[in-house]
Order: structure tokens, then C-alpha cells, then sequence
């Protein structure tokens, strides 16, 4: 069973502030979740059961990089000349 | 019989003005939303002043494209330019797009009017509309129940007829499974053909935007407006869309169909067996043909999904940092604990809980036991479709192994929603087009069949749902979905 330490990693590393609470509802429901995930084991991925990959109908465009037209300072929350980002005590 | 086209004779005819029209599906929704749910904001002004444009520009007898004057409706993820995309969740309450979505403008070039934007589960992570942050949404059918999810207020504006046609995303199923529940017509195009420019990412390799109207015509009708390569997205197909309305052709005398015997098993509802059934029976009368195979990876294909897609939601929900969109949390000592908070406070569980599997399914010591066997076993899931897809022109399937369930019966258990995604997941994981059509008046609740083609084929779609829906009756199927 996932514990409520992992639990707690996954969340720091996910930058989420949760509570205890809030974990202890989450722990049976991500645990039941990943129980089910087993059932991946049941096919067969050796390298030669897949056949060669075939190329992408899909062409991706050439990385061209374009001057947006638009203001990041639409997006943001708050801005003076820039992003402000709230200051480190 | 096409919603559209109809409504589109009468404005060129002068039989009705387009204001008339707005006003009517304006009315629809002031009566008729309270109850459903269905829209988070409602554009009134605009669409007004753009239908007395219209209104003149048909009495000088301007040749306007079919769209022209349509009330359609967009899920709360694609962008709107100047109104708000919240994608239902806390953390884009008060966001405002700067820029249109390529759906949109292209929606727009045709003068169709946008009425508003409709509910969804937040970031579209859900299979029931009941994961927003604003509001449930109710299925017009039976106000008890969910109208599915997650572009279950695109669904219910169309089954409700406050708009004749909507877009939604489809990421596993998303257009498909609503459109069932809801008793309409959804199309999931094959991933690429459709712009993502402007949808809010949720997982990138599965999302596609796609349209749900009341019949084939009409999905046929929108296909047409919104497919098409666009340089602003780079997995956009090259591919030339072809003229889906003019080419729509229901003579499907002729075509093979596969049936996978693991999606009509015991798990699925026998209401929705029966009735998938009767539709295959009523399909032969076509002169189509059909034979049961096996797909045994379909039984991994929730787990894939379930993987894959929350690992890449964890990466395109860390843009959702509160210092660079929507929300951000007050009072907080340093960044890291202002971003912690802004996430804490403005995701829903659904979303926590999905950006957490993601974040343990990419960490160093589970990687390869989930994501990498994840994706390889995809790979299976596609070589299994062109497998089938070697001997059958189409696969059939229903949209969902059950009718809609009653609001909150998942509530407690997420995992038994996911499980219900079983017929539609592994259509995006393949990349494939999709089109959910209603099987029957099931009584009391509508069933959807699904129609999987191969990659690119969405005319082949488009004719055999045509075709199904002049043997099934449609208008009979509109009338009790309207009761």
C-alpha cells in the first residue's frame, strides 16, 4: 500500500499544498488505482512482439521561432515591467 | 435531416431572422439552465449585436457560409478571445484569453454565433461534469443523472437545445461518452486533423478537439468548418480535409465490420448489449456485414491510459503556478510556499489526485514500471487496431458499458469511473477517429454505439452513421430525447 509519507513526497514534488485530511481520503483511492495499474503485466511488450514503428502520417513543421504579437502581461496575474514574483522572506 | 442546414434555409429564405433564432436559444437557456447547469457564462451581448449584422447582411441577400448565424456553444478549455476560459477550475476563475483558438476564428470566419461557454470537469479530467469547480451539470434527459463528462455541458446544451451544435475536447473519450449519455452525435477526429492551438493542454499526445450536434449532417457540417492543417500547431495534420457534408454517402452496402467480444462482456449493462445488438442487426439490413474478434490489450488500455495521461497532465498543469496565469494565493512568506498554496487552494481533488499518480508514475524509481510499460504496451493497443483495421473497414463497439449513472454515485470511488472508460480510451492512445451515435430510444436512457475507423478515414464514419441513423428513425430518436 502507498503510505502517507510517499504520498506526501508526491505532493511536495507536484508543488500541491494538501492536508492531512486530504491525504488520508486520497491514500485508499490512489492505492486502489495503482493496484489496477497491475494489470499492465498481462501484455506481452518483449521487444519482439512489436512490430517496426511506422512513420508518423503527422509531419512536425519545421522549429521555427516566431515574435509572438501577444503581451505575456495578459496572462499574468500581476505585472510592472515584468512578472512580479512575490519577494523570498 | 440536418439541424443546421435547416435553420440555415430559413434565414436565406427570410422565413426566420437570425436575431429570432438567438433570441429563442437565449430564452431556452434562461428557462431551461437553471436546472441543467450546463453553461458558465453566457454571452448575450455579443451574440445580439452579431445576429443584427447577419440579419442585414441576409437582406442584402449576402452570400454567407452555412454556419452563418448557427448558436453554437464552446467548452470552457478553448479560447474565446477577451471572454473567460476557466477550464472549471479555481485557478482560471477570472482568466481572460488573449487570443482566439484556431476552432474559434475559424468558427467565427463562418459567422457562426457563440453563445457562451459551457461546464466541463476541471482541466477535463472526469467522466461526469461533476468535477467543476462552479457546478454540477444535469443530463437534460433525467435531471437525476450526470450528462457524462468531461464536455458533459457541451452535451447537455445540445440535448437541451439551447444550441444546435458544441465543441469538446476528447482526451478518453470525453465528446464520445457524453454525447451517449445525452442521446446526441459525437465525433472525436483523428488526432491532428483538428488545430489543438488554444485548447488548454490536459495530455497532449491524447487531447482532440471535436464537435456534438444532433446529427451526423451536422457534425459533418462542423467537421468541415474546423478540420484543416494549421501552422500553429505543431502535431497538426498536413493531411487535406475533405468536403465531409458533400461527400456524405450512406450507401455502406459492402463494408466489413469487427466487433470486440471484450467490450460486449458481462461488465457491460444488458440494456446496452441489447441495444448495441439491434443496432448491429439493423445494420445488415444495409448490407453491411459483422464478426466478433479479440483485442486482448483492450483489457490493459484503462491502465495505460491512466498512466500516461495523468503523467503528462503533471507536467502541463506546472504552467498553473500563480505566477505566470490566473490565480495566486495571498499571505504566503516565499515563491515556493505562494506556489504550493496557489495550487493547493485552486486545483479540485480530481485534478490533485491525477497530477499526484503522474508525478509517481514519471519518479526515478517507478518510471519504468509504470510510464515506459505504459507506453509500450500503447504501442500494442495501435499494432492490435491495424491488425483489425487489415480486415475490417470499421469497429464497433458501445460508447460506454453503461446508460448515465445517478449524480454522485462515483463520488467515493474514482476508480470505478475510470473503468467505464474502457471503450473509448483506447481510441486515443491509437490516435483514431470516433464517432458516438444514439443506438435506440433505449428506454429510459439513451445507449451510444461507437464507430472506430482507421486514421484519417472520417468520411467512412460519417456515411455508416448516416446510414444508421435514416435505419434507426432519427426523428423518432429526437423526439423522445426532446420529451
Amino acid at each position: 500500500m502507498i503510505s502517507i509519507d510517499e504520498l506526501k513526497k508526491m505532493a511536495q514534488l507536484s508543488h500541491l499544498a494538501i492536508t492531512h485530511d486530504q491525504l488520508l481520503a486520497f491514500q485508499p483511492q490512489i492505492d486502489a488505482i495503482l493496484a489496477h495499474m497491475s494489470d499492465l503485466n498481462e501484455v506481452n511488450t518483449s521487444p519482439d512482439s512489436l512490430t517496426p514503428i511506422h512513420p508518423s502520417p503527422c509531419h512536425m513543421r519545421e522549429d521555427i521561432p516566431l515574435q509572438s504579437n501577444l503581451s505575456p502581461q495578459l496572462n499574468a496575474p500581476q505585472w510592472e515591467g515584468g512578472f512580479v514574483v512575490p519577494q523570498l522572506s | 435531416m440536418s439541424v443546421i442546414q435547416s435553420l440555415a434555409n430559413q434565414y436565406r429564405s427570410g422565413q426566420r431572422r437570425v436575431s429570432d433564432a438567438i433570441q429563442s436559444r437565449l430564452a431556452t437557456i434562461t428557462q431551461q439552465d437553471p436546472t441543467i447547469g450546463a453553461f458558465l457564462s453566457v454571452h448575450t451581448d455579443q451574440a445580439l449585436t452579431q445576429a443584427a449584422t447577419l440579419d442585414q447582411w441576409f437582406k442584402e441577400g449576402r452570400e454567407l457560409p452555412v454556419l452563418a448565424g448557427i448558436p453554437l456553444a464552446i467548452k470552457d478549455n478553448i479560447h474565446v478571445k477577451d471572454t473567460t476560459t476557466t477550464c472549471a477550475s479555481r485557478v482560471l476563475q477570472h482568466f481572460i484569453a488573449p487570443y482566439h483558438a484556431t476552432v474559434t476564428e475559424r468558427l467565427l470566419n463562418q459567422h457562426a454565433i457563440i453563445l457562451g461557454k459551457v461546464n466541463m470537469d476541471e482541466f477535463a479530467m472526469g467522466s461526469s461534469t461533476e468535477n467543476s469547480a462552479f457546478q454540477i451539470t444535469r443530463n437534460p434527459v433525467d435531471p437525476s443523472r450526470v450528462p457524462g463528462g468531461s464536455s458533459g455541458g457541451s452535451a447537455a446544451a445540445v440535448a437541451a437545445n439551447m444550441v444546435v451544435g458544441a465543441l469538446g475536447s476528447d482526451t478518453g473519450g470525453s465528446i464520445r461518452q457524453p454525447a451517449s449519455f445525452c442521446g446526441i452525435v459525437g465525433f472525436k477526429p483523428t488526432y491532428g486533423r483538428v488545430s489543438r492551438y488554444g485548447l488548454v493542454a490536459f495530455a497532449s499526445s491524447l487531447d482532440q478537439i471535436g464537435p456534438l450536434t444532433r446529427t451526423v449532417e451536422d457534425s459533418a457540417i462542423m467537421l468541415d468548418a474546423i478540420c484543416g492543417h494549421d501552422p500553429l500547431d505543431s502535431t497538426s495534420s498536413p493531411h487535406p480535409a475533405p468536403a465531409f457534408f458533400e461527400q456524405l454517402n450512406p450507401n455502406v452496402s459492402g463494408l466489413k465490420v469487427g466487433v470486440p467480444r471484450e467490450l460486449l462482456s458481462e461488465h457491460v449493462m444488458p440494456e446496452v448489449r441489447d441495444s448495441v445488438m439491434a443496432a448491429l442487426d439493423r445494420l445488415i439490413t444495409q448490407g453491411v456485414s459483422w464478426e466478433f474478434f479479440s483485442m486482448p490489450s483492450l483489457k490493459a488500455a484503462v491502465s495505460t491510459y491512466y498512466i500516461i495521461a495523468p503523467a503528462e497532465a503533471s507536467s502541463n498543469l506546472a504552467r498553473f503556478d500563480g505566477v505566470r496565469y490566473g490565480h495566486r494565493a495571498e499571505g504566503c512568506a516565499t515563491v515556493k510556499e505562494m506556489m504550493h498554496a496557489t495550487r493547493g487552494d485552486g486545483f479540485g481533488d480530481e485534478v490533485k489526485r491525477r497530477i499526484m499518480i503522474g508525478t509517481y508514475c514519471l519518479s526515478s524509481g517507478y518510471y519504468d514500471a509504470y510510464y515506459n510499460k505504459a507506453q509500450a504496451v500503447r504501442r500494442v493497443i495501435q499494432q492490435e487496431f491495424n491488425t483489425a483495421f487489415a480486415k475490417y473497414d470499421v469497429i464497433i463497439t458501445p460508447t460506454s458499458p453503461t446508460t448515465a449513472f445517478s449524480i454522485g454515485q462515483h463520488h467515493h470511488d474514482p476508480l470505478s469511473m475510470y473503468i467505464a472508460d474502457i471503450a473509448t480510451i483506447p481510441v486515443n492512445m491509437a490516435g483514431l477517429p470516433a464517432l458516438s451515435i444514439p443506438c435506440q430510444p433505449s428506454d429510459p436512457l439513451p445507449v451510444g454505439l461507437q464507430l472506430i475507423a482507421p486514421a484519417f478515414e472520417e468520411q467512412r464514419l460519417l456515411n455508416l452513421g448516416l446510414a444508421y441513423q435514416q435505419v434507426a428513425g432519427w426523428a423518432t430518436l429526437l423526439e423522445v430525447h426532446n420529451a
